[in-house]
């Protein structure tokens, strides 16, 4: 008998739900992204996501469901972002989980939201097993994962102050591309010499996993207000090409260092900035001198979605991790906080 | 979640035996009503039932039977401000007379203070209002601490008499009263100049 797992997914500005039979197939992954709400404000508005969440969340599950061909009485269980994340976005997925766990009489199980991400993975490669280190970067986050089996995770190091999507985003807005800035900073940086401007690096200490991207940020700050000052013009596809080099080097430096000191010779690649080409041609090339095979999830399992929490929630069942229907979102959840 | 659990032990009941989910839409914290609505929603959509929204100034003026008068409900909408809405008694039944509103508190006695008739105030920490009440004159009677609070009995007992009135609706249509806008939307809008 197979086991089909519903996955929802809240934590931010993406409304998903997803059926997902043995943790490895998908048969829907339903996502009703809010970003054109967002827009205007330069960046997701909390209030505004857990108003979207509440209107959308039975029609996507709606929809999951149709597309499956699943009926709610087949389900095995559900499994719900419950952190980190916006807590008012959390919470519409959490009580929407809840309930439906208790009136469809199926276990409830609570995702780590990165854990998700790193999980994603594991649909776009069916054979992929634990362990291996993932790198997970995104607007939120940027953490090295050492993935020792299906339920031990050890936080090898993460940001101190920016994540690297809010790099991205950020140096997106001082040279005036529009929100989200990612994919707009790459398009650019695809036409300009990432050799053209050395902006600082920022390894923190030698045998550290931790990153910091504010200076890198400041960097491009400071080089474009000088240049206003001076009246120079700017060639904006340099600077998005040589300020995303400087982010990349740092990430593939530090993830290959992970991989040797792990001794696993598997890397994962997860999160939204996952989605980055550059990053991706970069990490592979790096792997490949090292032997390391890489990973990645399909581009659309890399943003946030239910799939990659309907896979994550089917191991979580396996290993015996239920939650109860006092379960409560956790904003700012740990990660490996819980099974270690 | 483990509370609606309990209440369906208590009382004998299961969850088949359900005909319509009731549930108060709001006003009030942003984050308690999406819980609350979600939860109930997501109910309703499981086990297939119509969903009966109740707003939640008038569940809480319908647990305060005052005979044929007046009743006012009022919440707390922060910065001075509250939810507002009046009521009347007519033969049992609960009239509508003044639709949900946000104002300051000074106007929301102010104008209760030139009801004809004496009006009863309910809602959490009106007891906060006693001077305000005081100030305004007219014939203004703060409810009593244990009439306050709004209780899940009298959503149920109006989302019934809604339920019959063919006021319910599919699970997926029913969203919050949230009245007041985001912040962020206001601001915004302040900024760049339009007006709503
Ligand atoms: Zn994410």
């Amino acid at each position: 008998m197979s086991i089909l797992v519903l996955g929802l997914e809240t934590s931010c500005d993406e409304t998903s739900a997803s059926v997902i039979v043995d943790g490895r197939k998908i048969l829907s992954n339903v996502i009703s992204s809010q970003i054109p709400v967002h827009q205007k404000y330069g960046g997701v508005v909390p209030e505004l996501a857990s108003r979207r969440h509440v209107e959308n969340v039975l029609p996507v599950i709606d929809h999951a469901l149709a597309e499956a061909g699943v009926t709610i009485a087949e389900l095995d269980a559900v499994g719900v972002t419950y952190g980190p994340g916006l807590v008012g976005a959390l919470l519409v997925g959490v009580a929407a989980a809840k309930a439906l766990a208790f009136a469809a009489k199926i276990p409830l199980v609570g995702v780590h939201h990165l854990e998700g991400h790193i999980f994603a993975a594991l649909l776009t490669h069916p054979k992929l097993e634990p362990p291996f280190v993932s790198l997970v970067v995104s607007g939120g986050h940027t953490s090295l994962v050492h993935v020792r089996d299906y339920s031990s995770f050890q936080l090898l190091g993460q940001t101190r102050d920016d994540a690297a999507g809010e790099a991205f985003d950020k140096v997106a807005r001082l040279l005036g591309l529009p929100y989200p800035g990612g994919p707009h900073v790459e398009a650019l940086a695809a036409t300009g010499n990432s050799q053209a401007i050395h902006f600082p690096r920022s390894f923190t200490s030698e045998d550290s996993f931790e990153f910091s991207f504010s200076g890198v940020k400041s960097a491009v700050i400071n080089y474009l207000h000088t240049a206003s000052q001076r009246k120079e013009a700017v060639n904006a596809a340099d600077v998005a090409a040589s300020f995303q080099f400087a982010v990349v080097d740092v990430l593939a430096q530090k993830a290959l260092r992970a991989v040797r000191q792990c001794g696993c010779l598997k890397l994962v690649l997860a999160g939204g900035v996952a989605a980055n080409g550059a990053l991706r041609r970069e990490l592979q090339q790096r792997c490949d001198t090292e032997n390391v095979r890489l990973y990645y999830p399909d581009i659309i399992l890399c943003t946030d979605n239910a799939a990659m929490i309907g896979c994550r929630a089917y191991y979580q069942m396996q290993a015996g991790d239920i939650a109860d229907l006092s379960l409560n979102a956790i904003p700012s959840l740990p990660l490996g906080g819980k099974l270690k | 979640m483990p509370q609606i659990d309990k209440l369906f032990a208590l009382c004998g009941a299961a969850p088949a035996d359900v005909t319509a989910v009731a549930a108060s839409i709001g006003p009030g914290s942003f984050t308690g009503l999406r819980i609350g609505l979600t939860t109930a929603k997501t109910l309703a959509y499981v086990w297939k039932k119509p969903i009966v929204g109740v707003p939640t100034l008038e569940a809480l003026a319908y647990g305060c039977p005052s005979g044929a008068g007046w009743v006012s409900a009022m919440l707390d909408a922060q910065k001075g401000r509250v939810y507002q809405a009046l009521y009347q008694w007519r033969d049992g039944v609960l009239v509508e007379t003044w639709p949900v509103r946000i104002v300051s508190a000074e106007q929301a006695f102010g104008e209760l203070a030139k009801l004809a008739e004496p009006v009863m105030v309910v809602g959490e920490s009106v007891q906060a209002y006693a001077g305000l009440a005081e100030s305004s004159g007219g014939q203004i009677i703060l409810a009593p601490e244990h009439a306050v609070m709004p209780r899940a009995a009298s959503v149920a007992f109006l989302g019934y008499e809604k339920w019959q009135a063919g006021l319910a609706v599919d699970s997926v249509e029913l969203n919050p009263l949230y009245v007041r806008r985001p912040e962020a939307e206001e601001l915004w809008e302040r900024r760049c100049g339009v007006t709503p």
